[in-house]
């Protein structure tokens, strides 16, 4: 292999002599480098950095392969998780809306003079048209036919059936019903009857041929008829009417309640 | 010539073994490349050429680390003029060989680098982290060495068996 040993052993020792001399001087702390390892690195860099950036997009799209059933699994849990804390999120908005409502009525029940029994709206009678609700307080909780009904805004209605846990409410707006009113400015008596269609407005009919209405009044209950209580907001007037001979008025009323509505009311109890 | 188709060969080893096999480690380890090519080439292509690529395969890794530089280069150049000295019918085409013949190369370059290391006041703890690289990377780099003898017999045969470096004993 080599041809003449002469040169080869002063070479070797001297390589060797270089080596060790090299390995030391560079075996300590080094804060500069040489230009030659600098070049070397800077050569290098571009090219590691080129194919780091390869194999982490072919690591990162291999792994998203072989997660992809994972992840869709994790996508459905997640999905199925969404949906029922929306759901729960949902029924604890509405809880607290209720709390809040229930509050605003048990300060009403609280203030009032009379003897008020409060109540849910549970259903409300197929079709609409036939205005009936239905309350979950009955005969046990005292509650009898012809009783008033009413909430925070009005008279609701009055109690027609009960049983012993539930009553059927007939609403101030349905057509068979009437209720004896006063105008809140005039005092004027005046009856103020369901609404012959679907525009949920009640008519008011005077009772005295001298009676004035105005749009913008109130109208209150008189408690001339022995149903509801003297004092009770039944709605304002938002149109008068003359007759084609101008000698007799009617109007058309508003209710304070608001009867699309309705889910916590209260039955007015016999002192 | 020589030095040249080494020195790329080299380079490019150095830059997968650098940065592509850093995410294909097994276990913790990286395969030696360099060493593996030392290997492959003193089988193809002799001692000397397997000296020469010990020499500049160890100067270039000691010299991209940037510490203790010229360490890596004793073991590589040894295992270099080992390899190339056993006789080249021993190796034939059996696959085996350059897997056994990488797999010892890398435990006696780590042991030699660790050696030397100590003399030059290679730290105590390093001992750790070694044992675990020569066990894996050994088994790592035996497994790449088929591939790698490979490589290098198709460029050897490329740029050179046509060439002065005819007479060289090249497969």
């Amino acid at each position: 292999m080599f041809r003449s040993t002469r040169w080869v052993w002063p070479v070797l020792v001297g390589l060797i002599l270089g080596l060790i001399i090299m390995v030391y001087t560079t075996s300590g702390e080094r804060t500069q480098i040489t230009v030659v390892e600098r070049w070397l690195r800077d050569a290098v860099s571009p090219l590691q950095k080129g194919i780091t950036s390869v194999i982490d997009q072919v690591t990162e799209t291999w792994n998203l392969f072989v997660n992809l059933g994972q992840i869709q699994r994790e996508n459905q849990l997640l999905k199925e998780k969404l949906a029922r804390l929306a759901a729960e999120n949902a029924l604890l908005q509405e809880s607290a809306r209720e709390n809040k409502r229930w509050a605003a009525l048990f300060a009403f029940q609280q203030d009032s003079e009379y003897n008020l029994l409060a109540a849910r709206v549970i259903g409300r009678a197929i079709p609409d048209w036939f205005n009936l609700i239905t309350i979950d307080k009955g005969e046990l909780a005292g509650v009898r036919p012809g009783l008033p009904v009413i909430t925070t805004a009005g008279v609701v209605g009055q109690v027609r059936q009960v049983t012993a846990n539930t009553a059927t409410v007939l609403l101030a707006i349905d057509s068979r019903s009437a209720i004896g009113g006063i105008t809140a400015d005039n005092r004027d008596y005046v009856l103020v009857e369901g609404a012959q269609d679907q525009s949920r407005l009640l008519k008011v009919r005077p009772l005295a041929d001298d009676a004035r209405l105005e749009v913008g009044g109130q109208v209150l209950t008189s408690g001339l008829g022995d149903i509801y209580p003297k004092g009770l907001t039944i709605g304002e007037i938002v149109e008068v009417q003359e007759d084609q001979y101008g000698l007799t008025v009617t109007g058309l009323l508003k209710p304070a309640t608001d009867f699309a509505r309705l889910e916590e009311v209260f039955v007015i109890l016999p002192n | 010539m020589r030095a040249l188709i080494l020195s790329i060969l080299i380079s490019i080893l150095f830059v997968l073994q650098s940065s592509f096999f850093s995410h294909l480690q097994l276990f913790g380890a990286r395969p030696d490349l360099i060493l593996g090519l030392v290997v492959a080439v003193a089988i193809i292509a002799g001692p000397r050429e397997g000296i020469l690529a010990g020499l500049l395969g160890g100067f270039l890794v000691d010299l991209y680390r940037g510490t203790f530089i010229g360490l890596s280069i004793p073991g590589k150049v040894l295992t270099g003029l080992a390899v190339g000295f056993v006789p080249k019918r021993v190796y034939a085409d059996n696959l085996l060989v350059p897997i056994f013949t990488g797999l010892v190369a890398v435990i006696l370059d780590q042991f030699t680098f660790l050696f030397l290391g100590q003399s030059f006041g290679l730290g105590q703890g390093i001992w750790i982290s070694v044992r675990r690289f020569t066990f894996f990377g050994a088994g790592y780099t035996a497994l790449l060495m088929p591939f790698i003898v490979k490589l290098v017999k198709t460029l050897y045969h490329e740029f050179l068996v046509r060439g002065w470096y005819k007479e060289q004993r090249i497969s």
